[in-house]
């Protein structure tokens, strides 16, 4: 009795707390929302100043207008997506634009930046979209290596098939090979738990500030398919440039690029 | 438990932005600095998904009332989330036709058309065949309809301070049911009833 007295007390202290807290709320926004307002903005302002010009320019990478994918209307078309990625992995198929310096950005975030280092020559890497691996049916990415298979998969809607990923690794029984599951919420593979977990965000994370470092056409076609990641699978950035985004999206993007590596 | 729409429900829905920063994962704004301001903030957070949840259910709860007991084309209604990491905050249930594609009634909190406030919409998600011919049958020429992608909505209501959730419900489910069955219809005809033609179809 006497804790089910204790159990309602707590109740309606718990409640008492909440009510007194949506007052707070009232009379600190909805009773003048324009002072929150400018308030709001002059904070996110403050922010924007605070960013070093490094950080800028990654953060201009999503303004650029349009997106890759927007206009097309495929902004989840998971094969458009890994035919992107696969020319961005393809340093032999880029010039001296963009160059290595994505596929060396995505080893890094792999842990491989060590094996991978500027001394090895990664220069004629060509990585292979849609490949087929005979019976397993047909990998997203093929990622060949000096001495290493990568074999990306990636899922934007759908679900990974029964044994899909564990199925592609025993189709390459005598080489070296890390399998990655690329999701949007960098979920891990069900089917072969030694596959790395690697998340649209780290993507982003990973070659937003490749993007960021030069001017050429390969830079800028980069950055609008960076900006498709961003507003679609991220939830940053939006339409337009940074003053033209909403709040939320504006503190979310700014909170990313302030925690972009170095 | 929240069974209306209040003031601070009202408020979150007058304005996109506001919609955003009490959204169930909304950021506190940079310079609410205070312990005492986030904890305000974050109470309104929960109250908004609370009230959301609410109406939803109330929503749901409308539809299940009107599909006729006695009609094959219709099964139970099922809760989906359709691409909840794209529309953050929804519910979705299937219009369910048995042997046939996929139909989604879907209600979504989404900007008016005017990209100012929240309102309620409603609306019927198709293979893009489906919903072409029932825009053909349909001009989107009332003001709360439209099409967009794959999806024609049929419904949208704003919100008012102080309606009860099964009333607004009620105005929601009583605006969109005539396009529903009419839609349901046009893929599922009853027995002895004709389909509507195929896009494409030559015979008249």
């Amino acid at each position: 009795m006497l804790y089910l007295q204790t159990l309602i007390q707590a109740g309606h202290a718990l409640l008492a707390a909440r009510a007194d807290a949506l007052d707070k709320f009232r009379r600190a926004v909805t009773t003048d929302p324009e002072a929150f307002r400018a308030r709001v903005q002059a904070g996110i302002e403050r922010r924007l100043a605070q960013l070093g010009p490094e950080r800028r320019a990654r953060l201009d990478v999503l303004g650029v207008e349009p997106d890759l994918m927007g206009p097309l209307d495929q902004v989840r078309a998971e094969t458009l997506h890994t035919r992107v990625i696969a020319w961005a992995l393809s340093p032999a198929r880029l010039s001296h634009g963009l160059g290595t310096a994505p596929l060396r950005a995505l080893l890094d975030r792999l842990s491989l930046g060590v094996r991978f280092h500027d001394g090895v020559d990664l220069d004629g890497v060509r990585a292979v979209p849609e490949h087929s691996v005979g019976s397993h049916g047909r990998v997203d990415i093929w990622l060949p290596l000096p001495g290493l298979e990568v074999l990306i998969e990636a899922k934007i809607d759908h679900f990974e098939g029964e044994g899909q990923v564990a199925g592609y690794r025993r189709a390459f029984p005598s080489r070296e090979v890390i399998t990655v599951f690329l999701t949007l919420d960098g979920r891990p593979c069900e089917s072969d738990p030694n596959a790395v977990p690697l998340s649209f965000r780290d993507l982003l994370a990973a070659w937003i500030p490749v993007a960021a470092s030069g001017r050429t056409g390969e830079h800028d076609y980069l950055a609008r398919y960076l900006k498709t990641v961003a507003v679609e699978f991220c939830d940053l950035a939006d339409e337009g440039g940074f003053q033209e985004w909403p709040w939320a999206r504006q503190i979310r993007t700014l909170e990313f690029v302030e925690g972009t590596s170095a | 438990m929240i069974d209306h729409v209040s003031d601070i429900f009202a408020f979150a829905c007058s304005d996109a932005q506001w919609w955003d920063l009490l959204d169930e994962d909304g950021e506190t704004p940079p310079e609410i600095a205070s312990e005492v301001d986030r904890e305000a903030f974050e109470a309104a957070c929960a109250h908004v998904a609370e009230s959301i949840q609410g109406l939803l259910e109330a929503c749901l709860e409308a539809f299940k009332q009107r599909l006729p007991v006695k009609d094959a084309r219709y099964d139970e209604v099922h809760r989906h989330r359709l691409r909840p990491e794209k529309v953050r905050v929804e519910q979705a249930f299937w219009v369910p036709i048995s042997g046939k594609d996929r139909h989604l009634v879907c209600l979504t909190f989404e900007e008016d058309w005017d990209r100012k406030a929240i309102r309620l919409f409603c609306a019927i998600y198709g293979p893009k065949g489906s919903i072409d011919a029932f825009e053909k049958a349909h001009p989107t020429h009332l003001p709360e309809t439209g099409r967009e992608g794959d999806a024609y909505y049929a419904s949208r209501i704003a919100l008012t301070t102080g309606e009860a959730f099964p009333d607004v419900a009620r105005r929601l489910v009583d605006a969109a049911w005539p396009l529903v069955e009419s839609y349901v219809d046009q893929v599922a005809p009853r027995r002895g009833q004709r389909a509507s033609p195929r896009k494409g179809s030559t015979k008249s």
